[in-house]
């Protein structure tokens, strides 16, 4: 398979250095069979700490193996834990939910309703980078976007199996189950008066 | 080896009905889990040149097909924006090659095909040489009614070998209000327009005139739509006459076998590039849509609400290069013209696939095979209401699958291939028109300039300004002088939005506005195509922001001939949104409306229409990493305000007597630092934000238009009601609080 584009221009690429028209040839070329390992050897130069990484997973994240683990870890060396946790759960995070935070993003009548949809942005606790931001109604739950399965990419796709296998199996609900047990110390939210079980909401709209 | 029944099927023609060869080949599909059978290339294997020669002769001649077809459309939209597309099928429906254009249809007129032949159409109303037949029913397979299909068959020695057939989205379609039956109003099917239900329109290529008679009688712009159905004919002709010219030169047993072999091909492509470009996983991005009715003028009593419609997207990549697309979870069907069937889901995905994974292939029906579709039954994408509007269907689609894109994305730059990263674009909104013509005639129709609007970043770059559309990768917005023909109304100016790129490292690519004053009328209604207010529709990645939500300005009763009389400044665009120049300039009644599904009284002579292609494309990563040099070409270009600059991207500068900005490294280094250092002081962690989140949703604290998508998702999805209870750790039996009652 075609090796191109080399690793230099392919960091080249990754930092935009690239002019429209080098991108488009790579683009409209067949693609490199090595590049990922390419890739990889590219992002492990650019971080500082010895962990492998095992997959890129945003432009400042990385799932890396730390002894059996593996983790979610940022290029300043920020970690947020197991990578079948929603990584976004040990991030920092702000909401513009009022009309005069949304309008700092959005000027004029471009600003969305908080009512109907609010922003919030995740940062890096370590150094402050906005690793990603969502658009999404009040009361959302924070979404989970990518969550790899590692071993079957690696087995069966790369042909180079990990030593140990691991299912990919989304443990995000173990984080925030921990931290309703916490609150439970506290005293339980309370439901609203006006609110009603699915059982009653059957029930009424059944007449 | 092919199996004994392959064999049998490669030997064509035969004398067996449509219906049982394509059971047949459906039958070798499960049996096999290869189209048609072909487990081995022979033909590629055998003479691979000659194998390649005849591709390339098939897919030269639906490309030309196209290029023909324009030349016969006197619309804008056809002829100069190139809103048609044209492809060649089996004799069962599965498309071979295709040319560009609107892809999304590709797919969805095989499905047209497939429903004629498995509902008899060859015994009645029979299919013959030279007949053609239209459709642009959804609940056959369509995605809305003014994208318009025709299909022909093409015979040798007296067998079907194939079909061919092309889509052109016409102008106006006879609807409830004039233009293109994307009306908020057609809350009903039955107020959509005219509806051809794969009826036979024309014999022996000439269209039958009491077919003709009835789009003259039951359309607003009927000479358009008519010499569209000519450039369809043409286009499906061209395509029958060159396949024989093919078939003379091949022999019809190498026809026959290569077009199979071609699918199967375009089969196995697709499952390499799946495992080439992407991770094995579990992708998710939950869409959001609005519908607008509440209290609009003309909107029938059952439509009569405004709603915050969900598709929670969520893609799994198997390990076996199968990707499955699930929407459990959707909203429900409603009365609204936004519910888009299983055949318009099944589009949007195959036009995603064909330009994100599939476009160095053999992209055809093979590239399908692969792929599940999970649409929940009675919801918004998969509806179980007879007489459901799908008018605009597309604004669901569109908000599907740029998450769809997003998903895709997040496979592509873990896997290295970061030059193919995608984020969030433009989304269709348009606006039609009804009334009295310049030309003083009874007139309606749609104007769709947004065919080329604005993409989303890519990692490699910045998104697109103006000049993209998802669903059409040739999109035009066609001459304004063009529009002006065909309609009342003048451009005072079409040009980039400032500030509407979603901000990133990268940025989004900006919409563009344009600014119309009715002309030589003085009876236009305008009929805003829902665009998305309230909410910010399209997303960013890796930090980068979506773009913003919609909005319109009208001048009504103003002083604009005097200051145009008087030379005086007249409005020509935006400028600030904040004091635009369409208020700052002029003195009148001047509305700006956060309503994408405006319905305007009659304007008149003189009255401004400002309409904005919002939103602008998502953005990728950080906005504080981006290159200030980026940035001083954005200010330059007015792309980008210094204001915006300051504030999205912590750039400060100035600009020199020629007023070429410059950025200030320093200033901007130690700015961005601050408000990295004030991000962190102002974020709290999620635990602590996701404790008071939870006691206010507990409380009650989520009202409106919002709780009532969460209650009706939470009353119809079991899978995603448990996702939703566990992630905030509610009872099990927790539900939103009831909404007031009007």
């Amino acid at each position: 398979m075609d090796k191109y584009p080399p690793k230099e221009v392919l960091k080249d690429l990754i930092e935009g250095k690239l002019d429209w028209r080098r991108v488009k040839q790579i683009m409209s070329s067949p693609k490199d069979a090595d590049r990922f390992e390419k890739y990889l050897a590219l992002m492990q130069e650019r971080v500082r700490w010895p962990e492998k990484i095992l997959l890129p997973l945003g432009e400042h994240l990385y799932i890396v193996a730390k002894g059996k683990q593996r983790i979610v870890k940022c290029d300043c060396g920020c970690e947020f834990g197991d990578w079948r946790e929603n990584w976004k759960l040990k991030a920092l995070v702000y909401v513009r939910n009022t009309r005069q935070k949304l309008a700092e993003i959005y000027p004029g009548p471009r600003s969305p309703d908080p009512a109907w949809c609010e922003i919030r942005e995740f940062y890096c606790p370590g150094c402050g980078t906005q690793l990603e931001v969502e658009n999404v109604p009040p009361g959302y739950p924070v979404t989970f976007d990518f969550l790899p399965d590692i071993d079957g990419f690696y087995a069966q796709w790369l042909g180079k199996p990990l030593s140990e296998q691991v299912s990919a199996e989304d443990k995000s609900v173990k984080v925030t189950s921990q931290w309703a047990r916490e609150l439970s110390r506290q005293p339980t939210p309370k439901v609203a008066r006006n609110a009603r079980t699915s059982s009653a909401a059957r029930a009424k709209r059944a007449g | 080896m092919a199996t004994q029944a392959a064999m049998q099927a490669l030997r064509e023609p035969v004398s067996k009905s449509l219906k049982e060869r394509m059971a047949e080949s459906e039958a070798l599909w499960k049996e096999t889990g290869h189209y048609h059978g072909i487990r081995e290339l022979t033909l590629k294997e055998k003479d691979p040149l000659r194998y390649e020669l005849f591709h390339s002769r098939l897919l030269s001649t639906v490309i030309a097909a196209r290029e023909v077809a324009k030349q016969i459309s006197s619309s804008v939209m056809t002829r100069e924006e190139g809103e048609l597309s044209f492809a060649l099928y089996t004799p069962e429906g599965d498309s071979v090659v295709f040319s560009t254009g609107i892809m999304v249809h590709i797919g969805v007129m095989g499905n047209f095909i497939k429903w004629m032949i498995r509902n008899d159409w060859q015994d009645d109303p029979g299919v013959a040489e030279g007949d053609h037949f239209a459709n642009n029913d959804v609940l056959i397979s369509a995605v809305h009614v003014p994208d318009v299909y025709f299909a022909t068959p093409i015979f040798h020695e007296g067998e079907i070998v194939g079909w061919s057939s092309g889509v052109t989205h016409v102008l106006e379609v006879g609807s409830i209000t004039p233009g293109g039956g994307m009306t908020s109003l057609a809350v009903e099917r039955q107020l959509e327009g005219i509806h051809l239900c794969a009826e036979k329109v024309a014999l022996n290529d000439r269209l039958r005139r009491d077919y003709e008679l009835g789009i003259r009688r039951n359309t607003r712009l009927a000479s358009f739509w008519l010499l569209d159905d000519r450039a369809r004919i043409t286009g499906n002709v061209f395509i029958r006459e060159e396949v024989k010219k093919i078939i003379a030169e091949f022999g019809l047993e190498y026809y026959m076998a290569a077009i199979r072999e071609l699918i199967e091909e375009g089969r196995r492509i697709h499952l390499a590039r799946v495992q080439e470009r992407l991770i094995p996983g579990r992708y998710r991005n939950p869409c959001f849509h609005t519908s607008m009715l509440k209290g609009r003028p003309g909107v029938l009593p059952q439509a009569n609400a405004d709603k915050l419609l969900h598709y929670p997207v969520e893609i799994t990549v198997r390990p076996s290069g199968e990707i499955v697309l699930d929407l459990e979870g959707a909203s429900s069907w409603g009365f609204h013209n936004f519910n888009a069937p299983p055949g318009a889901i099944y589009g949007g995905l195959s036009i995603t696939l064909a330009q994100a994974l599939d476009f160095d292939g053999r992209a055809n029906g093979g590239c399908m095979l692969n792929v599940v579709l999970k649409l929940p039954h009675g919801s918004i994408v998969n509806p179980d209401y007879d007489f459901v509007s799908t008018g605009f269907s597309w604004g669901s689609v569109m908000a599907i699958f740029n998450g769809f894109l997003k998903c895709m994305s997040h496979g592509f730059f873990s896997r290295g291939y970061r030059e193919e990263v995608l984020t969030g674009g433009n989304i269709t909104t348009a606006v039609e028109f009804g009334g009295k013509d310049q030309y003083g005639r009874q007139t309606g129709g749609v104007n769709i300039e947004v065919t080329a609007s604005a993409s989303g970043a890519r990692a490699v770059a910045d998104g697109i300004d103006a000049a993209w559309s998802l669903w059409n990768p040739e999109g035009d917005q066609g001459n304004a002088e063009m529009w002006e023909l065909l309609y009342p109304h003048l451009y005072l100016g079409r040009r980039v939005v400032t500030d509407s790129g979603g901000a990133g490292r990268n940025r989004g690519g900006c919409c563009f506005e344009s600014l119309w004053m009715i002309h030589n009328s003085n009876f236009v209604y305008t009929y805003q195509i829902p665009g998305i207010v309230n909410i910010v529709t399209n997303y960013g990645i890796f930090g980068g922001y979506g773009g913003g939500s919609g909005y319109i300005n009208i001048a009504k009763k103003t002083d604009l001939a005097e200051r145009i009389a008087q030379r005086l400044p007249i409005p020509h665009s935006e400028g600030d949104p904040d004091q635009p120049d369409i208020k700052r300039l002029l003195k009148g009644e001047i509305i700006t409306g956060k309503d994408a599904q405006y319905i305007s009284e009659p304007l008149k002579e003189g009255a401004l229409y400002e309409k904005f292609y919002l939103p602008g494309g998502g953005g990728y990563g950080d906005p504080l990493d981006r290159d200030l040099g980026q940035i001083e070409r954005d200010i330059s270009l007015r792309f980008v305000s210094e204001e915006m600059a300051r504030k999205l991207y912590g750039a400060v500068g100035k600009a020199n007597a020629d007023g070429d900005w410059t950025a200030d490294a320093a200033r901007s280094e130690k700015l961005r630092a601050t408000m990295r250092k004030a991000r962190l002081a102002r974020a709290v962690p999620v635990k602590d934000w996701w404790s008071k989140e939870r006691a206010r949703i507990a409380s009650g604290g989520i009202k409106g238009e919002t709780a009532e998508m969460y209650t009706e998702c939470l009353s119809r999805s079991p899978g995603w009601t448990k996702d939703y209870r566990e992630f905030w750790a509610l009872p099990k039996n927790f539900s939103f609080p009831a909404a007031p009652q009007d």
